[in-house]
């Protein structure tokens, strides 16, 4: 609220006031005030009607239905690529309590980085007894939990990158992510190093020290430091990077289940 | 039971027990959660694109990105809430994507419709649908967070609470999104409302 001289009141509402109390959210006695003053007030009451035609004029501009068919439509297409997903995994296999396991990322990166051959593996590097047809359905569910944390680090990355410029990001829930993402990244990471695998280790060295970043950084993420981090995720390509490991993921999850069906 | 009464079954499913009943692979009960909430999220998607199609598939990408996300869909959580949030990331990165030269800055848009002169009646707009289409002028103008923020205010009736938990924001940043995105309507708006 401003202070004026020619209102009896001393105070004119500002913009931001007129559209809390349009949408509801001023408090009571905030609304009363408003109330009484726009009664009162000549100079006040055609910006709220302004205010008010604008919103209501956005109102009148209705979306375009879709077809009555269409959450038909939509099942037939969701339908149709969950036939390509794993089922989800059930709530005891969450990652969390088990993706620490080293043996199972040792495993995990094994039968993936064998089976699909991440570039920059050194040459000679031991293939894994597993087999396109023994694949099991523990390797599934590691694949789904690699999935899982390179899906939940891209969103955390996306999230960080959206945020508007001049605002800060909260970072509590992010700084939680980033936390519970960190112990398995490193399994992951030193899993890669010690099989020769270069390329992807330093991607999630890279990843790592971003999470690292969001985890132990400040609970409100702003300003230069903000900017920093968004820098380095930019200049590092690791959303990028992160999306085409997924990618290599679902590949290997799909021939996975083509190679299972075929063996029946 | 009969293929009836599965049926009348899966849709009395309250979203909390179509989301553990789908993620004990029961396909039929993630059906519900398509066919129960397609239609909000084509309108959030519509308004954030401003193409029918465009927004048809994020709103398959939403449902497909849920499903992948079910074991971590928190019991407490608003399923609507959850849904938004990734409908609201699909759109992003959609846009992100779209080429640049589809949509015109929101400052080019601004400049644009400021310098216009006054428009047809408003009526008249309306029934041409002509403000629908000058509405998604204006919804170009706003950062992809102030539209989502608005959209959500605006026509679903979210509380900012619940804005600002979907969007990752605090209540005051939250607010100020809302208070922008009004800022720049009125703008964009001008001719239009006042007719």
């Amino acid at each position: 609220m401003r202070p004026t001289d020619h209102d009896p009141n001393g105070w004119h509402p500002n913009e931001e006031e007129l559209v809390l109390l349009f949408y509801g959210d001023a408090d009571p006695g905030l609304e009363t005030r408003l109330s009484d003053h726009l009664d009162a007030c000549d100079t006040c009451q055609p910006v709220w009607q302004e205010i008010r035609a604008t919103l209501n004029a956005v109102d009148a501009a209705a979306v375009p239905e879709p077809p009555a068919d269409f959450e038909r439509v939509i099942w037939a297409r969701v339908q149709r690529a969950l036939d390509d997903i794993p089922p989800p995994v059930p709530a005891w296999w969450s990652p969390r309590l088990w993706v620490p396991a080293g043996v199972l990322a040792t495993v995990l990166l094994t039968t993936f980085i064998a089976g699909r051959g991440w570039p920059g593996g050194k040459p000679g590097t031991p293939a894994p007894e597993t087999t396109m047809a023994g694949t099991s359905q523990p390797e599934r569910a590691l694949l789904v939990a690699m999935d899982d944390h390179l899906q939940r680090s891209e969103l955390l990355l996306v999230e960080v990158m959206n945020a508007p410029p001049g605002d800060a990001v909260r970072t509590g829930f992010e700084r939680e992510t980033a936390d519970d993402l960190l112990a398995s990244s490193r399994l992951y990471r030193q899993t890669a190093t010690h099989t020769g695998h270069e390329q992807l280790a330093a991607m999630l060295e890279d990843l790592e020290g971003v999470l690292v970043e969001i985890a132990r950084g400040p609970e409100d993420l702003e300003g230069e430091s903000l900017n920093a981090l968004r820098a380095r995720i930019a200049q590092d390509d690791l959303i990028f990077k992160v999306r085409v490991v997924s990618d290599e993921i679902h590949e290997r999850q799909k021939t996975m289940m083509s190679s299972s069906e075929g063996d029946r | 039971m009969s293929p009836d009464s599965v049926l009348i079954h899966q849709m009395q499913l309250d979203d909390a027990a179509a989301v553990a009943e789908a993620r004990n692979g029961n396909q039929d009960a993630f059906r519900v959660l398509v066919e129960r909430h397609s239609r909000s999220l084509y309108r959030l998607a519509f308004r954030m694109t401003g193409r029918a199609e465009d927004a048809e598939d994020i709103v398959q990408e939403t449902f497909i990105k849920a499903f992948k996300q079910l074991s971590r869909f928190e019991a407490r959580a608003n399923v609507s809430t959850w849904l938004y949030r990734i409908a609201f990331n699909c759109a992003v990165d959609f846009l992100r994507a779209r080429p640049r030269r589809e949509a015109a800055t929101g400052d080019e848009m601004l400049e644009h419709l400021a310098s216009a002169p006054e428009g047809p009646t408003l009526d008249d707009l309306v029934y041409a649908g002509q403000i629908g289409e000058q509405l998604q002028v204006a919804l170009g103008g706003l950062s992809e967070r102030e539209r989502a923020a608005f959209l959500m205010r605006h026509y679903h009736g979210c509380s900012i609470e619940e804005i600002g938990t979907t969007l990752g924001m605090k209540t005051n940043a939250t607010k100020h999104s809302i208070f922008r995105a009004v800022r720049k309507m009125r703008v964009a708006l001008q001719g239009f409302a006042r007719s």
